[in-house]
């Protein structure tokens, strides 16, 4: 070893402490500061990491081209991954075999469960209906507080799966008695071929369609899924690109894309924002979001501000303040927004529907239940006005 | 010591002793406080501070002209660097990693090796260093003195932190309280020069006190309440009108969330017809409103740390009701020597991801319980759970805390969701909790309405189809649960330890190859001396409570050990022979040590950990200067084994930590550092018949 007087000694030291300050540059694991020096969290196509064959729930992928030297590129969401023999794609549900685009969750959901309509949030979709609801594993974002990470960031072959047929999920839902399938939990765009499979016999059947998703999609695609869709729940993670890089991994503008597609289509659209301290809660923010929803899509569509709660590796911040939700919701009204609902806030009244005509109590939410229904057909049962909704048969009370 | 600078520099030795110390102490509770406070962060710090300070010393054996007035600087710039290293780990935290983010290993990893390398290397550095200025003036000195005077100011160190300084003074200003001896040395030795720099030193570590509460501002809202607690650092902050109670980083409890409160309380407590005594082990915001509305005869509420019973008063978390007796204590110990029956035990804790909270999710704990229950009456506790799919962790947790709770309970129900309720009870337990609470007439904003679609029969069978029958038992002597906590750990995050524990595994066997078989038995009694340290901790815990004072006590008596055991090896003559002795000596230690807590369990007093922790360490102290003796004790020899001895322990506290107790339970730990040790035996004997070194 070489002999090292103090001085360098000193010298050392202080290069050590000089790095650990500038460490941020090169830092490989963390993202960098929330304001100053964001780091983008996208995806990254996962070189080499295709199983060596198929296995029984792989399916060829659907909207992909062929380079024609054995690479492709998956046409179903903006980051249009481009993979050589072997990759998996970012939202890790997608390999190349041999020049081919397979999705390997088709017909092995991850979690299956039934839940009422107003769990995803929908509150305009045939209130009080149970839901058929699936995910396959996988997800085109990266959501640093991702409340169902336990699929999303995993493969395919990664988590517990059980067998279901599309056919037999039409079945099943049918068995006990849901009147909707939703393609919830994950990312229903990671299994998109799954997905429409058993949405094309589901809507045969009468059974309704629900899409909840980031909206993180292409148009064509987009376009395919509308004719089968009765119903969607977008959520607009922030209305800030650096937002949508920094803390979710993907960007705005396709989703707001999602959003005039949906809208156009006059497919059933609910929106939902979560209210992360420190991130999304910026008022201005919101205020230019509940604009440009008013703009573009009009002022019926309803809007979901939802609490944040720790979650994930998001679980070192507070909750967020009832009061800021509050806010949000003024804000919305203050722009036009007809529908405006509090998430995660147990016994608020901002679970409640309220005539935008005549400010009447339409539906009273008491959790999941609906002491009060004061609608007839689609119309408020006091006043009269048009209230926009799927609203089923229900009874009024 | 007649020569005034060999007496000041000595001074300065352990001074910086007492130093080093207590930073390293407040190192790992900021570490603590700002990452995961788990044993393997713990372990990862240990680890990394001593293996600094190993490559520290090692380092030390290129300096130059080794002079007491270069002495007095290097003691300066560790003095200062404590405030300023403090400060950068709380400034590059949201820098490096983000707002409200949690990290996993090899995040934390690097981050506390960069940022305590600065410190870790000049501490390690200036111990030979001090040494070879002082065999400048007297040629003769001794490798073993130096190493006494370190000691010395280890045991000082930890002593006042221990009981003095962690009692009434926040980080910084304990940092300016360790480091006084240490400027007023470091004066003394350089004279008016010194002082100046002794005084400008002072002045940076006046600096850091008053800049505490602005390094800890949270970025959202503000902060209402600091105070580092004896068991965490707690603050409280107001974002608009809600107040949430931080525990080392982590969202606690806070104002404006009824929902964990109402599950807690009201899933067991809707079983009883009749509510008479219900005994809470910690918790949340509004459990306590909640509990009252069932107008019980007491309330037991036991709370490990007073200053969160205080502050959950104190912020309107938590209200006084009717009948409420709060305790101060362990739990476990609580209930262990408390008499009373109780109609309900709520037991409200985090993961059991560490030795202290492990032991509260045991067979022996469950049994505990059981036996405290009135008949007909109910456990209740929660876990991590998950909104829609269990992890193969997550389902091992819930299957082994499954299997442990049916060992004293005849009825288990789960009940699924964010957090997974477990219900014990030896009669039946019933599922129609919205009803049952409609006909005791309480009223509730989460449990009723939404029980119907968030715990559903279909979610229940689903939950319960996740258990597997033949799950592993968590012992309190094998912590089945900590090894799968971590596992959790590690799937969050994407990572596996493995890679690093290969990288170090390799790594290790290329130093033990280049080690003398002197230099591999201090490095084994590093090990030892750590690991058994660590393993007593852990037994202390989980047989006599976590008390802090008296498991400060147990540090500061492993400590002293260390003093008497060199000052015996330096008298004594026939250093291979003694080596040996010692080995034997220790593996006899750590065998009595495996039989007496193996039956005697919780028998034990406290004095026995004391004593056990003094001898062990009093024999891996005796083996210093004999190695020092064999190996010409000249300042390459001093440097090389104050650097195996910390490797060593550095290799110790990671290994023992999150493997050997893990997954071999307490009982394979001391196996293992009997066999660690008997390797130490056998080369020493070849050593002594062939005559080599």
């Amino acid at each position: 070893m070489a002999a090292m007087d103090r001085r360098t000694f000193i010298a050392g030291s202080a290069a050590w402490l000089g790095c650990t300050a500038s460490a941020q540059a090169f830092w490989p694991f963390g993202r960098g500061s929330e304001a100053k020096a964001p780091e983008e969290i996208r995806g990254r196509v996962f070189k080499g990491d295709a199983p060596e064959q198929l296995w029984p729930w792989s399916h060829e992928a659907y909207r992909y081209e062929k380079m024609g030297d054995g690479r492709v590129v998956c046409g179903v969401c903006p980051h249009r991954c481009l993979l050589s023999p072997g990759d998996r794609s970012v939202c890790r549900s997608k390999v190349n075999l041999d020049g081919t685009l397979y999705s390997l969750a088709f017909g092995n959901p991850s979690a299956v469960h039934i839940d009422p309509v107003e769990k995803k949030p929908l509150y305009h979709f045939m209130p009080g209906i149970r839901v058929y609801s699936l995910a396959a594993a996988g997800c085109n974002f990266r959501c640093l507080n991702c409340q169902n990470w336990e699929i999303s960031q995993f493969t395919p072959e990664q988590v517990r799966h059980e067998p279901l047929a599309p056919e037999t999920a039409v079945a099943a839902a049918g068995k006990e008695g849901c009147r909707a399938i939703a393609y919830t939990y994950s990312e229903p765009i990671t299994f998109i071929e799954y997905m429409t499979a058993i949405a094309r016999p589901a809507k045969a059947a009468g059974i309704k369609n629900l899409w909840i998703s980031n909206g993180y999609i292409n148009p064509e695609p987009l376009n395919d899924l509308c004719d089968l869709v009765d119903g969607a729940n977008v959520n607009l993670k922030a209305f800030s690109d650096e937002v949508y890089r920094t803390l979710n991994g993907g960007r705005l503008e396709p989703v707001l894309a999602t959003l005039k597609t949906l809208h156009a289509r006059n497919v059933h659209l609910e929106i939902t924002n979560l209210v992360v301290p420190g991130y999304t809660d910026d008022l201005q923010m919101v205020q230019a979001m509940c604009r440009w929803i008013v703009e573009n899509l009009g002022p019926d569509h309803p809007l979901h501000f939802l609490r944040f709660f720790p979650q994930y590796k998001l679980d070192r911040l507070a909750a967020t303040p009832v009061s800021t939700l509050e806010r949000c919701r003024d804000i919305a009204r203050a722009q036009g927004v007809r529908h405006v609902y509090l998430g995660n806030v147990p016994g608020h009244a901002g679970n409640h529907t309220f005539c935008h005509a005549c400010g009447r109590l339409l539906i009273e939410r008491h959790g999941y239940q609906l002491p009060q229904y004061h609608l007839k057909g689609d119309a408020c049962l006091f006043c009269g006005a048009k209230i926009a909704g799927v609203w089923g048969e229900r009874a009024a009370s | 010591m007649k020569n005034p600078t060999e007496r000041r520099i000595v001074h300065l030795v352990v001074a910086t002793g007492i130093a080093s110390v207590v930073t390293q102490l407040l190192l790992i509770r900021e570490y603590m406080a700002q990452f995961q406070g788990n044993e393997v962060t713990i372990a990862l710090v240990l680890f990394n501070w001593l293996v600094l300070g190993g490559v520290g010393s090692r380092l030390a054996l290129g300096a130059k002209r080794a002079a007491p007035g270069r002495l007095v600087w290097l003691s300066l710039l560790l003095a200062a660097l404590g405030p300023l290293q403090l400060a950068a780990i709380r400034l590059l935290r949201p820098l490096v990693f983000g707002l409200g983010l949690s990290v996993g290993f090899y995040p934390i990893f690097a981050f506390t090796l960069l940022t305590m390398a600065p410190y870790g290397l000049l501490v390690g550095y200036v111990l030979p260093y001090s040494l070879f200025v002082l065999r400048r003036q007297v040629p003769a000195y001794g490798g073993t003195r130096i190493y006494l005077a370190d000691n010395l100011g280890d045991i000082a160190g930890g002593a006042l932190f221990t009981f003095v300084l962690v009692h009434w003074l926040t980080p910084m200003q304990a940092l300016l309280a360790g480091a006084l001896a240490l400027l007023g040395a470091t004066a003394r030795l350089a004279g008016r020069r010194g002082w100046i720099g002794a005084a400008a030193v002072l002045a940076l570590l006046l600096l850091g006190m008053s800049g505490e509460r602005a390094l800890l501002r949270p970025s959202v809202g503000r902060l209402l309440h600091y105070e580092e607690s004896r068991y965490a650092r707690l603050t409280v902050h107001q974002d608009q009108e809600q107040m949430t109670l931080f525990a080392d980083g982590r969202p606690w409890s806070g104002t404006q969330d009824p929902s964990l409160a109402e599950q807690i309380v009201h899933y067991p407590l809707s079983q009883l017809a009749r509510v008479g005594q219900v005994l809470l082990i910690s918790a949340q915001g509004g459990v306590l409103e909640e509990i009252a509305k069932y107008r019980p005869a007491g309330i037991t509420y036991v709370e490990l740390d007073p200053a969160v019973a205080r502050l959950m008063t104190a912020y309107g978390l938590s209200r006084q009701v009717a009948g409420l007796q709060p305790v101060i204590a362990d739990g476990r110990e609580w209930l262990r020597r408390d008499a009373q029956k109780y109609d309900a035990i709520l037991l409200n804790l985090p993961e059991p991801d560490t030795f202290q909270l492990n032991r509260f999710y045991t067979e022996r704990f469950f049994q505990l319980a059981a036996e405290h229950l009135t008949p007909g009456g109910i456990f209740g506790f929660h876990v991590e759970g998950a909104a829609n799919y269990l992890t193969t962790p997550q389902q091992r947790k819930i299957s082994c805390l499954h299997a442990t709770a049916r060992r004293h309970f005849r009825h288990v129900q789960l009940l699924p969701g964010e957090r997974i309720f477990f219900l014990c009870r030896q009669t039946p337990l019933s599922l129609d909790i919205p009803q049952r609470l409609a006909r005791l007439g309480i009223s509730t904003q989460v449990v009723g309405p939404y029980f119907q679609g968030d715990v559903t029969p279909e979610r229940i069978q689903a939950l319960e189809r996740h258990i597997e029958v033949s799950a592993p038992l968590n012992r309190d002597t094998r912590p089945y649960l900590m090894r799968v906590a971590w596992e959790q750990w590690f799937t969050k995050f994407d990572a596996s330890p493995y890679g690093l524990m290969l990288l170090l595994s390799v790594a290790l066997i290329l130093y033990g190859l280049r080690l003398r078989r002197e230099e591999y038995t201090l490095f084994s009694t590093g090990l030892v001396a750590m690991g058994g340290q660590i393993a007593l901790i852990f037994a202390f815990q989980i047989f006599l409570g976590y008390i802090y004072g008296q498991i400060g006590m147990l540090v500061t008596a492993t400590l002293a050990g260390l003093l008497p055991g060199a000052w015996l090896g330096s008298r004594y003559r026939a250093a291979a022979a003694g080596l040996m002795a010692a080995d034997a000596a220790i593996v006899l230690v750590l065998a009595a040590l495996m039989a007496c807590l193996h039956w005697g369990g919780e028998r034990l007093p406290s004095g026995f950990y004391y004593a056990a922790g003094f001898v062990l360490a009093m024999a891996c102290g005796f083996q210093i200067p004999l190695a020092l003796a064999r190996l010409g004790d000249d300042n390459r020899a001093a440097a090389r084994i104050f650097s195996v001895d910390l490797i060593g322990g550095a290799c110790g506290a990671l290994l023992t930590s999150t493997l050997l107790i893990p997954y071999l339970g307490l009982s394979g730990t001391l196996a293992v550092l009997i066999a660690a040790k008997t390797v130490s035996i056998l080369l020493m004997r070849r050593s002594l018949t062939t005559g080599g070194g």
